[in-house]
């Protein structure tokens, strides 16, 4: 006999993403409920029945009812996939918190919410998940220990669902709160241990995962945007654990040093070679070195205004750019004239003077160039 | 150029040829009368070079004499670099133009004109004639009567040639058009963020800090709200599990047991009670009983008692009945005797009482008779006295020279007396000196002559005899005489009719009669007043002898009366009517003394009467009230046995006290139940154990009420999604704030930008106007030490900068200051363009009349100093003030007319 499910963790439902505009924050949340969607389908494509959530299905305790309800209707739309929902630490169980407050509404029937840490029979009795729902944002205690003591007939396939860290920052990993014990499946006799917090997919050991969030919600995250699939033999066979798919936008960081107008050009063709798709794509691009002025404006042109079209969110950091004044620049400001000596006034301040100073000349500089330049434009 | 000589000739006011010559590089100074044509010279001098020889323009015609309207001539050397030119032009008539060149050419007409332009750098005049900016420089430098004071008037053409010259020296610093529109774009830009004055952020930066501040507001109240939800749930939380301890329900069922258990016993133990309380209140009834028929029996006693004893009372009151009327009897006959001899005392009284009267009365008539002899004296000697006065005021009316009279008399006589004095003042007094013997033979007539006599008075005419020797007539001249005399004559006549009125002889007698009359009526007021004294008035008569008469008849009829009272022929004297009177009164008082006595007997007696009779009535109500009340007494002893006798009542006493015996066991049985627990622990017990239910309840519902209320506090924050209200709030902040820091950093951006442009452009204008600023200042230091100026880029003098460091604007100093400031920038742009290669003349005609004293002698310094480097000539009426300047001094002098020939 073999018990085969879906393990799934962090939806993150009703995050708000606060650097983005409205737009583009409405795509990224409306991509974590596509997710959801996706994993239904996942699950009937490949026959499985039960979808396990190791914690933090919602991103906060308090969430306006249409986004608590959003997950549940489209989990609705899958009747013969059974649901296990369980809190995590974003949204841990509360007395008349959340989690009361949507069974006391009623759930769908597809849908299991295991806010005690006891045991649920599922598959006629031969299997039994152990939930270890978290009842404070911070536990001190491994709320999985329980999971040693539960004794269940011989044969049942145990398999455990947990929300935590295996290891901490520290030396002493026993310190961090919602601390696990990665060995739990061995001393619990667990055939799996389904875990969740961590974003990125994780193996820990043959039985123990994190499968990390179903859509990328962050920069520099690495394995997300999967599920797993799991299927298990029996009580002690290694279960078979398979990535799938679920993301639907890739989130990339860049880093590029720039110098010259051809460094630019380079760059906006590499940006336009980064995906087939670049509107399911978020960049965040850091850019250092120094531009002539005119090289300046020809970046601002052909990246930031020209290629972040194509994305469905470019953010340019250009805290490490410096413009560089360059003589043909100031020449064409001026030659001579009282223009040309504030325009070396500003250089100067972009070279000489503190930090702050130094910045604000520098743009300075670089508007009087514009401004410049657009007179001239102007007049010819 | 420096100017060398001027002639003219028919050239405005000069109808004859005169000419200037002896111009020299320095100070030139022409001075002269207002009506000599200074200002003349000036006006040849710009006629010579920029007008056109051959216009007719209306400037052109002012030109010439008014009187002669000949053509003018004009002829002008002045000497360039290359060296001396000479132009000599006549207008209107015969127009020709002439320019001499040091090279020894001669160029006529437009030609010699062009060459001029070229030469002095100013444009070709119009057909209006030459115009400010058709002179270029020279409008500048050149400065007509009445024009030196306000801005300077510099002509685009002026303004590029010092333009070009201060080019010359500073390069080119301003940035054109474009670079002066690019601070203003900026400031523009800059102002759509901040207000330029202020730096206070306006518009959309404005709006956004404040969006950014209500956003801050809107996520506190969130984060409240949140804070608030959080603190629900704990509350909610707790107030469950305190709910379900609370409901839990041991507690309350052994306290229930219990409060039924005792209330059982409350019920047991208080019927007890109701019945204990019912034997002991049968009890007392009985002992009531018992205590009721003992009284009946003892009241029954109690009456027959009293029958005996108000029987012997009654036997008493009948003996002292009896006692009391005897008592009274006796007392009644003594008081009778005794009320006989007060009446006989009282006769004895009133006899001896009358007994005083009559010799009273009798002593009053002595007393009468007696007054009537007194009365009888007194009326004598007063009518007596009434006969003197009486005799005295006839003797007295009989004269009749009265107060009145012998006034009027005396008047008279004195009145003649004054006559008479007159006439003797008037009349001729004859003194004779001779023996007495001779005198009285001489006989007078018409005067008489007392003998012995030696002077008269003759007021008429008189005549002596003279014995032996006849008559001497005198014939008295005396004014009025006649009425004097006759005044005379009235007067003795007024006093002889009054005399004889009076019935006097004479004035003495007059006057004897009258002191005769007074005397008289003295004597009459005497004799008055003596029968006054007499007969005196009192209360009821009045004085005199008749009224006295009366009151004695009076008195004797009352005597009369009085002795026909007391039946008396003859009244015994007084001191017999004394010793009467005194015997009876002597009399009265010991009759009265004695009926005092029987009287004083009397109060005894008439006591003891009274008391027995009161005692009497007493006694006899005494006798009867208690036979009436023996009466009473009986009828209720019989009433009383007919009602229950005696022996009833003893058997009744009897019953009553066995049945107490009875109550008092049953009593003492009931008692004998109580036991240890009382009625009120049990109440005190009943009471704490509902308290503590009916308080566990209240607990119950309070906590109910208190999950409801979090219930609906939560539920309400559950609509909101406070997280995800918060999440958003806190994107929208950090965008705003986003927002705000880049237009922050726009502001300061542009702010830097902007300085610094306008700090290079004022440098650069520095700069650009430093040659004629350089120029200036040393002269101005001279003039206003520690000033400075301001020009602007086209170069018009903006503002004045005190020492103080106070800006005033150009135009609102004094005339006279504006016109020496606009002098020194002349200077300062001939000495330019002077070291330019260009030397210029500097022309003032009839400057500097409105400068002080102080101002006039540095402008003189500032001249002279100037005047090293440019040609100055001064043209000024003010020939001793303008004496101080030094310089050369020049004058016009006549030319031949040959030299300028007019047409």
């Amino acid at each position: 006999m073999t018990i085969r499910f879906i393990h799934t963790s962090d939806w993150q439902i009703g995050k708000v993403f606060r650097f983005v505009d409205q737009s583009t924050m409405g795509l990224l949340q409306e991509a974590r409920l596509k997710a959801i969607t996706r994993l239904g389908e996942l699950a009937q494509q490949h026959d499985v029945q039960h979808v396990l959530v190791a914690g933090d299905v919602y991103d906060k305790l308090a969430l306006s009812p249409r986004s608590l309800n959003q997950p549940l209707e489209r989990m609705r739309k899958f009747p013969q996939v059974q649901w296990h929902l369980m809190p995590g630490n974003h949204d841990y169980y509360q007395p008349n918190g959340l989690w009361d407050q949507l069974l006391h509404k009623g759930l769908p029937e597809n849908v299991r919410v295991h806010v005690k840490p006891e045991p649920d029979s599922l598959e006629d009795g031969r299997v039994v998940l152990l939930p270890a729902p978290l009842h404070h944002r911070r536990q001190l205690n491994d709320l999985t220990a329980y999971m040693d003591d539960v004794e269940v007939d011989e044969g049942v396939i145990r398999i455990g669902m947990a929300h935590g860290s295996v290891r901490g920052f520290g030396r002493d990993d026993r310190n961090v709160t919602n601390y696990i014990a990665p060995d739990r499946p061995e001393r619990a006799g667990l055939s799996y241990l389904a875990l969740g917090d961590w974003h990125g997919q994780m193996k820990l050991n043959d039985r123990c995962w994190y499968s990390g969030t179903p859509e990328t919600d962050a920069f520099n995250s690495s394995g997300t945007g999967e599920a797993l699939l799991v299927e298990i033999e029996g009580r002690d066979a290694v279960p078979s654990v398979t990535p799938l798919s679920t993301g639907h936008y890739n989130w990339i960081s860049l880093s590029e040093r720039i110098t010259d107008r051809d460094a630019v050009d380079v760059l906006a063709e590499k940006l336009r070679g980064l995906a087939d798709e670049p509107e399911r794509v978020l960049v965040r691009l850091d850019v250092e070195g120094t531009l002539a002025l005119d090289d300046l404006q020809y970046f601002e042109d052909q990246v930031v205004e020209g290629v972040s079209a194509a994305f469905c969110y470019l953010r340019v950091n250009t805290d490490g750019l410096f413009p560089h004044a360059s003589e043909e620049d100031m020449d064409r400001i001026d030659r001579s004239g009282f223009v040309r000596s504030a325009a070396d006034e500003l250089k100067r301040l972009s070279e000489e003077s503190d930090e702050e100073t130094r910045s604000i000349a520098a743009e300075a500089l670089q508007r009087l160039y514009i401004e410049h330049m657009k007179m001239q434009g102007g007049t010819q | 150029m420096k100017l060398r000589s001027l002639a003219v000739h028919q050239f405005k006011k000069f109808a004859e040829p005169v000419r200037l010559d002896g111009l020299q590089d320095g100070l030139n100074v022409v001075v002269g009368p207002n009506e000599m044509g200074k200002s003349t010279l000036l006006d040849a001098l710009r006629a010579a070079l920029f007008e056109r020889h051959n216009s007719s323009a209306q400037p052109i015609r002012a030109l010439q004499n008014v009187r002669n309207q000949a053509a003018p001539v004009v002829e002008l050397a002045f000497e360039l670099d290359a060296g001396v030119y000479r132009i000599r032009k006549r207008f209107l008539k015969k127009a020709y133009a002439q320019l001499d060149c040091p090279d020894g050419r001669r160029l006529e007409g437009d030609a010699a004109e062009e060459a001029l332009r070229e030469l002095l750098n100013f444009t070709e005049p119009g057909k209006q004639g030459a115009k400010p900016e058709t002179l270029g420089m020279w409008n500048v430098l050149w400065v007509q009567q009445g024009q030196s004071f306000g801005a300077l008037e510099i002509p685009d053409a002026a303004r590029s040639n010092l333009h070009n010259a201060l080019e010359a020296e500073v390069g080119r610093v301003l940035g054109g058009s474009r670079g002066q529109k690019l601070p203003q774009r900026i400031e523009q830009q800059l102002s759509e963020l901040v207000t330029p004055s202020t730096n206070r952020p306006k518009g959309d930066y404005k709006a956004q800090i404040e969006r950014q501040s209500a956003l801050e507001n809107e996520l506190e109240e969130l984060r409240r709200r949140r804070t608030d939800l959080s603190r629900a749930l704990e509350e909610l939380e707790e107030a469950q599990e305190k709910l379900t301890r609370l409901s839990s329900g041991e507690q309350d069922k052994a306290d229930k047991e219990e409060l039924e258990a005792a209330r059982k016993r409350q019920t047991q133990l208080a019927e007890l009670e109701a019945r204990i309380e019912a034997a002991e209140s049968e009890f007392e009834l009985r002992k009531g009983k018992l205590e009721q028929a003992q009284r009946i029996l003892s009241e029954r006693g109690q009456l027959k008692e009293k029958i005996d004893l108000e029987q012997k009372a009654l036997q008493q009151s009948q003996k002292s009945l009896e006692d009391a009327q005897a008592q009274e009897e006796q007392a009644r006959k003594k008081l009778e005797g005794l009320r006989a001899a007060i009446r006989s005392a009282e006769q004895a009284v009133a006899k001896a009482d009358e007994e005083v009267t009559r010799n009273r009365r009798l002593l009053t008539a002595v007393g009468y008779k007696e007054q009537i002899a007194d009365l009888d004296k007194r009326l004598e000697k007063a009518q007596e006295a009434e006969a003197r006065q009486r005799e005295a005021l006839q003797a007295a009316a009989a004269i009749l020279v009265t107060d009145e009279v012998i006034s009027a008399i005396r008047k008279a006589a004195k009145d003649l007396d004054t006559m008479e004095g007159r006439l003797s003042a008037a009349a001729t007094r004859i003194s004779f000196d001779m023996s007495s013997e001779h005198l009285s033979r001489i006989e007078i007539e018409g005067a008489e002559r007392a003998p012995e006599q030696t002077t008269i008075e003759v007021i008429e005419p008189a005549s002596l005899s003279i014995p032996d020797y006849g008559r001497v007539s005198i014939e008295p001249a005396i004014k009025d005489r006649d009425k004097l005399l006759q005044d005379q004559r009235d007067a003795r006549k007024a006093l002889q009719k009054f005399l004889e009125e009076a019935g006097a002889r004479s004035l003495k007698d007059a006057e004897d009669q009258y002191h005769r009359r007074r005397n008289l009526i003295q004597n009459a007021e005497l004799a008055r007043q003596e029968a006054e004294l007499n007969a005196p008035a009192d209360d009821e008569r009045d004085a005199g002898a008749q009224a006295l008469v009366d009151h004695i008849e009076g008195l004797k009829q009352r005597l009369q009366r009085q002795l026909e009272d007391l039946e008396l022929e003859e009244l015994p004297d007084r001191k017999e009517a004394e010793e009467a009177l005194r015997q009876a009164e002597e009399q009265a008082v010991s009759a009265r003394e004695e009926l005092e006595t029987v009287r004083a007997g009397l109060a005894g007696p008439e006591e003891a009467l009274n008391w027995s009779q009161s005692e009497l009535g007493a006694a006899k109500s005494r006798c009867n009230e208690s036979r009436e009340r023996l009466e009473n007494l009986h009828k209720q002893l019989k009433e009383a046995e007919d009602a229950r006798s005696v022996e009833a009542l003893q058997a009744d006493v009897q019953t009553a006290r066995n049945e107490i015996a009875r109550q008092e066991e049953v009593l003492e049985e009931l008692k004998g139940q109580r036991t240890e627990e009382t009625l009120p622990q049990l109440e005190a017990r009943v009471e704490r154990l509902e308290k503590a239910l009916q308080e566990r309840r209240e607990k119950r519902e309070a906590v109910k009420v208190q999950i409801s209320g979090l219930k609906s506090r939560v539920e309400a924050a559950e609509g909101v999604g406070l997280d995800e209200e918060i999440e958003k709030k806190a994107r929208e902040h950090e965008l705003c704030e986003a927002d705000v820091s880049r237009m922050k950093r726009e502001v300061d951006v542009l702010s830097l930008l902007l300085k610094t442009l306008r700090d290079a452009e004022q440098e650069a204008k520095e700069r650009y106007l430093s040659p004629v600023l350089n120029r200036v200042r040393p002269y101005l230091q001279l003039l206003f030490p520690g000033a400075d100026i301001r020009i602007d880029e086209n170069l018009q003098i903006t503002e004045v900068v005190r020492a103080d460091g106070y800006e005033e604007p150009f135009h609102v100093l004094s005339m006279g200051t504006q016109e020496q400031i606009a002098i020194l920038v002349r200077l300062a742009f001939a000495e330019m363009l002077s070291e330019q290669g260009h030397p210029a003349t500097v022309i003032l005609d009839d400057a500097l009349v409105f400068s002080d004293d102080s101002r006039i002698g540095r402008m003189f310094d500032i001249l002279n100093h100037a005047a090293r480097n440019t040609q100055i000539l001064i043209l000024t009426c003010r020939e001793k003030l303008f004496e101080e300047l030094g310089g050369q001094s020049l004058s016009l002098e006549a030319a031949s007319s040959e030299e300028l020939v007019s047409a």
